[in-house]
């Protein structure tokens, strides 16, 4: 397995790690900020691991025997309990800074140095792939086995996941992606295909709520001739809405997609899985319109809550020339699954509330 | 509301035998080896200015390493100051501290001093007078002196290795011990090697 993080990215390594793990056919699982470092469209990629990782990544991550960490710090949020992360695999750890090597899992094999240095190096050392078809075969299975999926019926509100994939289907190739941080921040991560590097912006682990506005507005900036696209939380987007007028008046082509669902949800979802219930502080149908919002900044606001008005309103909203406001009205009954509680089994995921209660 | 994902429940997949510590060293599961914690001096040249102790010390704290004494004061250098720190951790603790240690800006050198490396502490006892004599004898005893006496106290100074100061201390209980205050170690590697800032720094 490899397992790529952010460092990847950083050290532009990317291409590097595409010929490296398509010519010794090994498969790549990511981490948050790891996400763009390998095409998720690859046969070889499994997905993100960690606490709201794929299935398969999950599976893998946990019953692989040789797992090469580049540009990873193996965070609380991507191991879980340490005690079940990856406990037969040896270690093969590629990082620029020491102190990274053994803090949370122990290096079997460290390697410091600059990750696409590092990965030449490994690439120039090795000469043939490993003997892994069942391997291979197997994380198929998983991929086979655990899609993320969801269900959209007739009678019930609008799906969050449906809002992140038809947008990933109408929008460009390298269109950058900047979130706040919560439930719509893992929907954006788990629905939308990262093929490219630096097309994932979001605080990731350090969960800065809020980052989703004004990171859009830099990528813009950094990357004017590039589609920006800001997934937010109706929680998040309160918190950084004000830097709208700078979006106004740069008049900059941003579309922020809010996922309403008039909670903070995440916190909501834990108070519900691992507090039996007790919602505090979690809800508030109190907030204000975020369309009629938008306009008074001087943006444009669009209001989205019948599912069969998803792709116009995410076209218009394409089309407009500057920052636009999709309020999106989502089923407040949505969680993100699957999920791994906090110091839990990777391998032991939940799919559903009722596995939780299990776990 | 929330539809199930598909697949297998947690309980009908495979799972790996294998087990890590908490330190995230694979183990076997029957013979749980953790590492015992050990006393470690790290001896730490940092630039003199306002503020360094705090980053130190917020280190420790953040990464909730177990301080057992900190020292800190003037070196050769006059833009230089010699850290001493005395930790209790298991191995991958000790060297982790390191590790981080050098991590910041403001540490120019770290090293850990060997267990025969030369450890001093002192200590100043407040005990009540009513035997200024004998009070005088211990101290003597654990090459100490008086160093204050009033009509009703007398205090004692005591320099030396930590188990030594910890026996005094307690020698002292026979009488009434009123206070007692302790600096910490002070610590440098035995024989002339030095950590010299000058070359650490041209090493960078």
């Amino acid at each position: 397995m490899i397992l790529a993080g952010g460092g990847v990215i950083k050290s532009e390594a990317c291409d590097e790690l595409h010929s490296f793990a398509t010519e010794y056919e090994i498969p790549v699982i990511t981490t948050m900020p790891g996400l763009g470092s390998f095409p998720e469209t690859e046969d070889l990629a499994l997905g993100m691991a960690g606490m709201h990782g794929t299935g398969a990544a999950n599976m893998a991550i946990t019953n692989c025997d040789a797992l090469v960490g580049v540009g990873t710090r193996f965070d609380d949020r991507l191991t879980g309990g340490v005690d079940s992360f990856a406990p037969d695999a040896d270690i093969i750890h590629v990082e620029i800074d020491p102190a990274e090597i053994s803090k949370n899992i122990e290096a079997d094999f460290p390697l410091i140095g600059d990750a696409e240095r590092v990965l030449e190096q490994l690439d120039d050392t090795l000469t043939r792939p490993p003997e892994a078809d069942a391997w291979r075969e197997q994380c198929a299975t998983w991929e086979e086995e655990y899609p993320l999926a969801y269900e959209m019926p007739d009678d019930e509100p609008l799906k969050p996941q449906y809002v992140v994939e038809t947008f990933d289907e109408m929008a460009d190739d390298d269109a950058i992606v900047t979130t706040g941080v919560g439930q719509h921040q893992m929907w954006a991560a788990q629905f939308w295909t990262y093929t490219h590097p630096r097309t994932w912006v979001s605080s990731n682990g350090l969960g800065t709520m809020g980052y989703g506005v004004p990171s859009a507005i830099g990528a813009k900036l950094g990357a004017p001739d590039t589609e920006v696209v800001c997934f937010d939380g109706d929680g998040s987007f309160l918190m950084t809405v004000q830097e709208l007028s700078v979006a106004v008046r740069e008049n900059l082509d941003i579309t922020y997609v809010v996922l309403n669902n008039e909670a903070v949800g995440m916190v909501r979802q834990w108070q519900d899985g691992f507090y039996e219930g007790r919602r505090m502080a979690s809800e508030y149908p109190w907030i204000p319109e975020f369309d009629k919002l938008a306009e008074a900044f001087g943006a444009r606001g669009f209001r989205l809550e019948d599912p069969e008005n998803v792709q116009e309103t995410i076209e218009a909203a394409r089309e407009y020339d500057g920052p636009a406001v999709i309020d999106a009205i989502i089923d407040p009954g949505e969680n993100v699954y699957p999920m791994v509680p906090s110091g839990g089994d990777n391998g032991q995921f939940a799919l559903s509330e009722a596995h939780l209660e299990m776990l | 509301m929330t539809g199930k994902l598909p697949g297998p429940a947690p309980d009908e997949r495979m799972r790996p035998q294998g087990r890590r510590n908490s330190q995230g060293i694979r183990i076997d599961p029957e013979v749980e080896a953790t590492h015992e914690p050990r006393l470690a001096v790290l001896s730490a040249l940092v630039k003199h200015e306002p503020g360094v102790l705090s980053e130190v010390s917020g280190l420790f704290s953040r990464r909730q390493f177990n301080i057992e004494s900190l020292t800190v004061g003037p070196s050769k250098d006059e833009d230089v100051a010699r850290m001493t720190i005395v930790i209790e951790e298991p191995e991958p603790g000790v060297q982790q501290a390191k590790k981080q240690l050098k991590k910041l800006i403001s540490v120019i050198e770290v090293e850990e001093l060997e267990p025969e490396a030369m450890r001093r502490e002192l200590a100043l006892l407040k005990v009540a007078g009513e035997k200024p004599d004998d009070i005088q004898s211990v101290a003597e005893m654990y090459g100490g002196q008086a160093v204050d006496a009033s009509r009703d106290a007398v205090t004692v100074e005591i320099t030396g290795s930590k188990q030594k100061i910890d026996a005094a201390v307690d020698a002292f209980e026979q009488f009434e011990v009123l206070e007692v205050v302790r600096t910490g170690a002070a610590a440098l590697e035995r024989g002339s090697m030095t950590m010299d800032p000058s070359a650490m720094e041209s090493d960078n």
